[in-house]
């Protein structure tokens, strides 16, 4: 597995989590949000995104209700729970530590070569 | 659309250990994503069939994201179900008592016919039978349509007498002979169990529908 897959599996709920944050949505437009705004980096194999989407809804972590959209559709909302946004802290936190130690440890070298110490 | 039915039935068909109501709300979630992405395709030119055809492509194989999602979701069964389960592992069980003490390693020794070359298959097949009764329940208990099939083949051999009675200590009996009282109690129950937890559309509501 490449480091892209483990950094993507590892981030998957967050980012997620972090959407609905925002607002309710439907599986659908989760996904295009994602796709958008990480301009494809994050795009999910749309079908795997409803396992994950019922598992973190089997875990507390979002609600979800149905609501009519026209006489014959109806479209499952997804919105983030207590429990999911004492998740996203913690897990955004643990995000913003990691990223800040490993850029402290290879932030200063481009292309493999550390960068040269001014003075 | 002839796509996007194939695609829900089989998706259906995968997640075929989760009770009816749920199995629906899944299928609908995926059918509204489908239709929303192959409205998607359309926009950019794609004709009607080549954008469904895409869009189930891109959403992955039915039976994959069925067994996906279908393993989030613990199988719900009612009480009638779980007690029927419950039985066809006693009555495979209780075979299971019966071979290990013919066996002589089971805690009673009762006396049983020591296995020979003549009766050694017999030994064989009632082994076969008893881990058929076993897989029986733990297909009933996983709510899988195989679980109800298998259940109910092996009390109708029971009540014909091919097969030994597992629960035939259950019984009462009459002028005419002893009855056992199990084996016609799930085979009447499992039916009805069946069509209503796969939701199974009998001739006489099928106008219904």
């Amino acid at each position: 597995m490449t480091l892209y897959y483990q950094i993507r599996k590892g981030s998957t709920e967050t980012l997620l989590l972090s959407l609905l944050s925002e607002r309710p949505m439907y599986g659908y437009q989760i996904a295009r949000e994602l796709e958008q705004r990480s301009e494809g980096y994050f795009a999910m194999e749309e079908g795997l995104l409803y396992p994950t989407l019922h598992r973190m809804e089997q875990e507390g972590l979002v609600g979800s209700e149905w609501r009519t959209v026209s006489e014959e559709r109806r479209r499952k909302y997804y919105c983030i729970t207590d429990k999911g946004k004492k998740v996203l802290a913690n897990s955004v936190a643990e995000w913003m530590t990691f990223t800040e130690r490993l850029m402290r440890v290879i932030g200063g070298k481009r292309n493999g070569q550390p960068e040269p110490i001014p003075g | 659309m002839g796509n996007l039915n194939q695609y829900l039935v089989e998706l259906e068909a995968s997640l075929d250990h989760l009770d009816a109501a749920t199995r629906r709300e899944i299928v609908e979630e995926v059918a509204g994503h489908l239709k929303d992405q192959a409205h998607y395709f359309q926009l950019s030119g794609l004709s009607e069939e080549e954008s469904m055809s895409k869009a189930t492509r891109c959403f992955g194989r039915a039976v994959d994201i069925g067994r996906k999602i279908g393993e989030v979701h613990p199988p719900r069964r009612g009480f009638g179900l779980s007690a029927a389960a419950v039985i066809v592992l006693l009555q495979g069980s209780l075979l299971l008592a019966v071979l290990l003490l013919g066996l002589g390693i089971g805690p009673l020794h009762l006396p049983m016919p020591i296995i020979s070359p003549e009766n050694g298959l017999t030994y064989l097949a009632a082994f076969v039978i008893t881990l058929t009764y076993l897989a029986a329940a733990y297909g009933l208990w996983q709510m899988r349509r195989w679980g109800f099939f298998l259940s109910i083949s092996l009390q109708l051999l029971e009540l014909a007498g091919v097969i030994n009675r597992g629960t035939t200590w259950v019984g009462f009996s009459t002028a005419y002979g002893t009855f056992d009282v199990i084996p016609p109690l799930l085979v009447l129950y499992l039916p009805i169990a069946y069509v209503r937890y796969f939701q199974v559309r009998m001739p006489w509501n099928r106008s219904r529908a």
